[in-house]
């Protein structure tokens, strides 16, 4: 058989779909390889977040207190961010006692409804509201008076928080935050009084009462990182993307932070 | 058939194109940096530092006044623009003070950020802060109760302490591998312990080095041929 037959086999006198098929297939990983386009719907938007506190107790003579703790948002609309957030906090009692508190807890933060451009080192002010679980532990730290019932407390409270803050944008997807809230406790109040000892030492001596509502100032600055869109603008059939509403019509570029 | 021909011969032709490497740089020494955006910097590095008074109640204290401690310092820190970047830092203490009372462990865990104030230049000064926890200890002690010893060579626990601290430095990129820096933070917080007194554990950081650079977005802008 001469070579010019399977030639003729292997070249298709036809092509045309043959080459049609590679094309879309071309078209295909183009698609795949374009960047994405910038999500014009802000809501899905998923951050991971470290955050300082300063806590200004007003209860049980502590003074400010610092912590550490982390955090991840979510953001549902344009207008409504969640955060969820985990505290560790430490405050003095004077020299001879300490206050403990664990917060785990959340917030909704809302938004101005009108939306701007975004734009960098822009601040955007937010009012939140929200709950969290307390475990508080306050303790003397004296080793010669340490009674079980009287130099250490600790109790579970709930609470309401509410106040405002703003993020500062330093790019797309990392932004600053400050904010300032006031919590509301709702569980056992522990008092502690500090005593002196007949040779002259001073030791907390710690009770618990009954129920009442205390409440301290909390200050939290957090870095935050964007890190998925957990949802997308819709989507046509076939992967196109439906445009998003630009409520000014005037940035094709619109992206709200 | 001979359109045919030409087609394939065109789609040809494009794949050649795509298939052109960029022709590698004759010495990498010859690549300096150009914008940081992108950048991946790492160092490691022996980190001194000066323990410093600071208030606890009534009275001012150190843990260890008079001091200096010495640290294995670890960065790692990504640029997001030119402008700011996020980084992470380790500090390991290591020379542990074996007096009783004295610092037995420091070591600190931050995050944090920086803004640098100049963009596409070599010297990259910047400012920054950064929050995150210290895992403290002292060596056992003797807790007195008047003239008779209460606790004999009592070992108080290890304790977590969260902290902060403002920090200034410069980075100087000269090639695209490698960067000299030099830094300072003053890192506040306050060792509050199960048992024993408070004290203030405020000390000035200084790490001074070499850090390597990784290149990870940009990198036609970030990284330029020297002239």
């Amino acid at each position: 058989m001469p070579y010019s037959y399977y030639f003729s086999k292997l070249i298709d006198p036809n092509p045309m779909k043959k080459i049609l098929v590679f094309a879309f297939l071309l078209v295909g990983i183009s698609a795949f390889a374009q960047d994405r386009k910038p999500n014009k719907n802000v809501g899905g938007q998923f951050s991971l977040g470290v955050r300082s506190t300063i806590s200004l107790f007003s209860d049980a003579g502590s003074s400010m207190g610092t912590g550490a703790g982390g955090q991840f948002r979510i953001r549902l609309y344009n207008f409504m961010n969640t955060e969820w957030f985990g505290d560790y906090l430490m405050s003095s009692i004077g020299t001879i006692g300490t206050r403990t508190d664990y917060h785990i807890g959340w917030s909704v933060m809302f938004y101005s409804p009108k939306q701007k451009p975004f734009k960098k080192y822009h601040p955007k002010p937010y009012f939140l509201t929200g709950h969290c679980f307390d475990y508080t532990r306050i303790a003397g730290n004296n080793p010669f008076y340490q009674d079980p019932n009287h130099s250490v407390a600790s109790r579970w409270s709930s609470a309401v928080q509410a106040g405002l803050g703003f993020h500062i944008p330093f790019c797309e997807r990392v932004d600053l935050s400050l904010s300032a809230q006031y919590m509301f406790h709702l569980g056992k109040d522990i008092t502690a009084v500090t005593r002196t000892a007949v040779n002259g030492d001073e030791f907390l001596y710690i009770d618990k009462e009954e129920a009442s509502i205390n409440g301290h100032l909390l200050i939290s600055f957090s870095l935050n990182i964007r890190c998925a869109d957990l949802w997308h603008d819709h989507q046509k059939k076939g992967g196109a993307r439906k445009a998003a509403p630009d409520p000014d019509g005037q940035n094709p570029k619109h992206i709200e932070q | 058939m001979r359109k045919i021909y030409f087609l394939f011969a065109s789609l040809l032709a494009g794949n050649f194109l795509f298939s052109q490497a960029t022709p590698p740089p004759a010495d990498d020494n010859s690549l300096s940096m150009a914008n940081t955006q992108g950048l991946l910097r790492t160092q490691l590095t022996l980190t001194p530092s000066w323990m410093m008074k600071g208030t606890s109640g009534n009275d001012s204290t150190s843990i260890s006044s008079a001091r200096t401690n010495v640290y294995l310092h670890g960065t790692l820190e990504y640029y997001w623009t030119e402008h700011f970047s996020t980084r992470g830092d380790i500090y390991y203490f290591l020379n542990k003070n074996s007096a009783p009372g004295g610092l037995k462990k420091n070591h600190s865990l931050q995050v944090g950020c920086s803004y640098h104030f100049m963009k596409g230049m070599s010297l990259d000064p910047y400012v920054g802060v950064c929050g995150g926890i210290s895992l403290v200890q002292i060596s056992p002690m003797d807790f007195m109760k008047g003239d008779s010893t209460f606790l004999p060579n009592y070992q108080v626990p290890s304790h977590l302490d969260p902290v902060w601290a403002p920090r200034v430095g410069m980075n100087f990129y000269g090639q695209h591998v490698f960067h000299f820096f030099v830094e300072a933070q003053y890192l506040m917080g306050t060792y509050r312990p199960a048992i024993g007194p408070i004290l203030s554990i405020n000390e000035i950081r200084i790490s001074a080095g070499l850090g390597f650079n990784f290149v990870i977005l940009h990198k036609e802008a970030t990284v330029r041929p020297a002239i």
